[in-house]
């Protein structure tokens, strides 16, 4: 490899898309930069010699306790700074809690007063910044905000708004930053935890009112994680939600998160919504409780260009309330949250400029709720998601190919991916269904290449002995059935951990998002 | 069918469509138009040839991958390698370095692009050191230089 062409491994450099860890250099633990800057002469003249390889900055003091020197990271930021040249770069701080500063102990002031030296050479070029992501609410915004500087090449921001363990509600004002080429914003935990006592907790503070300069109109890929946009108190009448197509007419991603156990609910249904709702939108993702979901849903039924719609029910209140009725969807009986949202999604189907368009679905939290209808007229969907639908003998008689057709099925005849949520507690004949149905989706007739490629099973701890079971278990027999039609299935397993609602501790977010 | 004669003088007869995934092979075509005699490919032995069409025999007919991504801006690249490309590249050292020198020299962009992920990912979490010893490199920085690397990378340590 020593006489390999330069060009080809500042080629093989890009892919590894390495990070510059001011803190820890080439004793970072991933590779980094400076990693690759010290194996070889020839390697480093070629890394020396890419500016772009410069460009992602790492801040990650993850064992600062053990104390550090400032000058040592300070000259490994001017350092690294300069090899950029004039490109645009990149930040992230990237620690999963707050370091503690001695004699400041873990506050963000705390945190401001001892890496200021560390962001001073970085902000100071702040013009060339194209993203900066902060996802452990380390308070560096203060900082960005106190420089002063404009943004005018930012184009992504990703902050966390519980700094220190704390919602800090004058961190909303620091988002009136001077971006206007910002068009990604990533926004989580910008809201106060239901849990929090502290004087006036009833009002929920808003990140919207307090901005003035961002470029709402010009964002078109919004996450909102744990982060409603609501204001006034919420115990009284006059809590209001804002709509996010209001504030952000031409988004064309959409992902909303929010707090499964946190009470009132964000309901936008009541909030004004421009004319156009949803009009640009391809991407959506909503994970939320019912009435967040409902109302959502259906203000996002005129989104005729949808080509991944994702959906996580998180608590259904509905079923707490014993007066209500079930209803008949179909041959099927469902209570009427549920049937609701199967109304909501089928007017979205339906309002599609093309069926064609929609390639990636998934259904989660919905139970045991009939898809067949819903997805057999998609016919280029490639990626579905499902809970326990699979059990369901109808849609698995669709979804099979029978050896002896020649023709392949009508539902979904391009499913390369497949999300499905594991249930212990199926026979060992609705076992079998499924792993039949696999193995039908597995070789296309005429041609070597497999059709259903991925496979993801989504269960509980205490599941794991049963879909591991040796010889018996699920991901066995699917492997075997694999290996026996000479096709190639990558099953991935994912394990969930589900928290009763009557806990209030915060459910793991990361967690949640393995579904997605 | 196009002929190709490699560096070990071997002859290949290979239908131009499996072929023209190579944009070196598929402007020579172009340029020279219909002939009887063989491209001559002298960076490229045969085994390496065999591998080569191996791949372009299984993308046959599916569209080309789109123009270069600016070398400049690194972005987020995934390292994301499909299943099929994964086997085809579990081969030993030498030969992933020969088919990713084939696919340079004969321009088969989304060859090349799946044999630098896979080294990519080798090199991934590994130390300078690891590195070495991975692709058999030698150390070879001068003294001065190694004080330098020292300098930059001297761990943060306590005030």
């Amino acid at each position: 490899m020593k006489d390999y062409p330069q060009e080809i491994l500042g080629h093989v450099f890009q892919y590894a898309h390495p990070e510059v860890d001011v803190f820890y250099g080439s004793h970072s633990e991933p590779s980094s930069t400076w990693t690759l800057a010290a194996v070889s002469r020839s390697w480093r003249r070629i890394v020396l010699g890419s500016k772009a390889l410069w460009t992602r900055l790492l801040i990650n003091p993850k064992n600062f306790e053990a104390g550090f020197s400032d000058v040592q990271v300070v000259f490994r930021v001017c350092l690294a700074m300069s090899r950029t040249g004039n490109l645009p770069f990149h930040v992230r701080i990237g620690w999963e809690t707050l370091p503690k500063v001695p004699g400041w102990g873990v506050t963000p002031l705390g945190f401001c007063n001892t890496f200021s030296h560390v962001f001073g050479p970085i902000f100071a070029n702040a013009s060339r910044m194209v993203s900066f992501a902060d996802d452990c609410g380390s308070g560096a915004l203060w900082l960005l905000t106190f420089c002063e500087v404009p943004l005018p090449e930012l184009r992504e921001l990703r902050l966390d708004g519980t700094i220190a363990d704390k919602w800090r509600e004058d961190y909303c004002g620091l988002l009136d930053l001077d971006a206007p080429r910002l068009h990604t914003l990533t926004l989580r935990n910008f809201d106060r935890p239901a849990e929090e006592d502290e004087e006036d907790s009833d009002y929920e503070p808003t990140f919207l009112e307090h901005s003035q300069t961002l470029p709402w109109t010009q964002v078109t890929d919004l996450t909102l994680d744990n982060s409603a946009m609501r204001h006034g108190h919420r115990d009284y009448s006059d809590l209001k939600s804002w709509h996010p197509f209001d504030k952000f007419p031409n988004l064309t991603s959409l992902r909303l998160y929010t707090h499964p156990y946190d009470e009132p609910l964000w309901n936008v249904s009541d909030a004004s919504s421009p004319p156009h709702v949803g009009e640009w939108i391809k991407t959506l993702s909503i994970r939320a409780q019912d009435t967040c979901l409902i109302s959502l849903l259906e203000s996002t039924l005129r989104a005729p260009r949808l080509t991944e719609l994702k959906i996580h029910l998180l608590y259904n209140s509905e079923l707490d309330d014993e007066s209500e009725d079930s209803e008949y969807w179909g041959y099927e009986v469902v209570e009427p949250t549920i049937g609701h949202i199967l109304g909501a999604l089928r007017s979205c189907l339906n309002n599609l400029h093309s069926k064609s368009s929609l390639t990636v679905l998934a259904l989660h939290g919905l139970g045991t709720i009939p898809i067949l209808d819903l997805v057999a007229d998609l016919p280029a969907l490639h990626t579905l998601g499902v809970d326990h639908q699979l059990q369901d003998q109808r849609f698995l008689q669709r979804l099979t190919w029978p050896a002896s057709s020649p023709e392949w099925p009508h539902t979904l005849p391009d499913l390369r991916s497949l999300t499905w949520k594991y249930d212990a507690d199926m026979s060992l004949l609705e076992q079998d269904r499924i792993v039949r149905m696999i193995g039908s989706r597995l070789v296309q007739p005429g041609t070597s290449k497999p059709r259903l490629q991925h496979l993801r099973i989504v269960y509980e701890e205490v599941q794991r002995e049963a879909l591991f079971r040796e010889g018996s278990g699920l991901v066995d027999l699917i492997s075997s059935k694999g290996r026996a039609l000479g096709a190639s299935i990558t099953v991935e397993t994912v394990c969930v951990q589900r928290t009763p609602l009557d806990e209030p501790d915060e459910p793991d977010w990361d967690i949640l998002a393995m579904y997605d | 069918m196009v002929l190709l004669l490699t560096s070990d003088n071997e002859m290949f007869s290979v239908a131009e469509d499996v072929i023209k995934r190579s944009a070196y092979i598929k402007n020579m075509l172009e340029d020279v138009g219909e002939s009887d005699l063989p491209i001559p490919l002298p960076n490229v032995e045969s085994n390496v040839l065999v591998k080569i069409l191996e791949y372009c025999e299984h993308y046959r007919g599916e569209p080309l991958p789109a123009s270069d991504v600016d070398p400049a801006e690194i972005g987020d690249r995934s390292l994301d390698i499909a299943d099929w490309d994964q086997k085809y590249m579990a081969v030993d050292q030498e030969m992933l370095f020969e088919i990713i020198l084939a696919a340079n020299y004969l321009d088969i962009k989304s060859l090349l692009d799946v044999g630098c992920k896979t080294v990519a990912k080798m090199m991934k979490g590994k130390s300078s050191e690891e590195i070495r010893t991975l692709f058999n490199i030698a150390n070879d920085f001068t003294p001065e230089e190694e004080a330098q690397i020292r300098k930059e990378n001297a761990w943060a340590e306590c005030r």
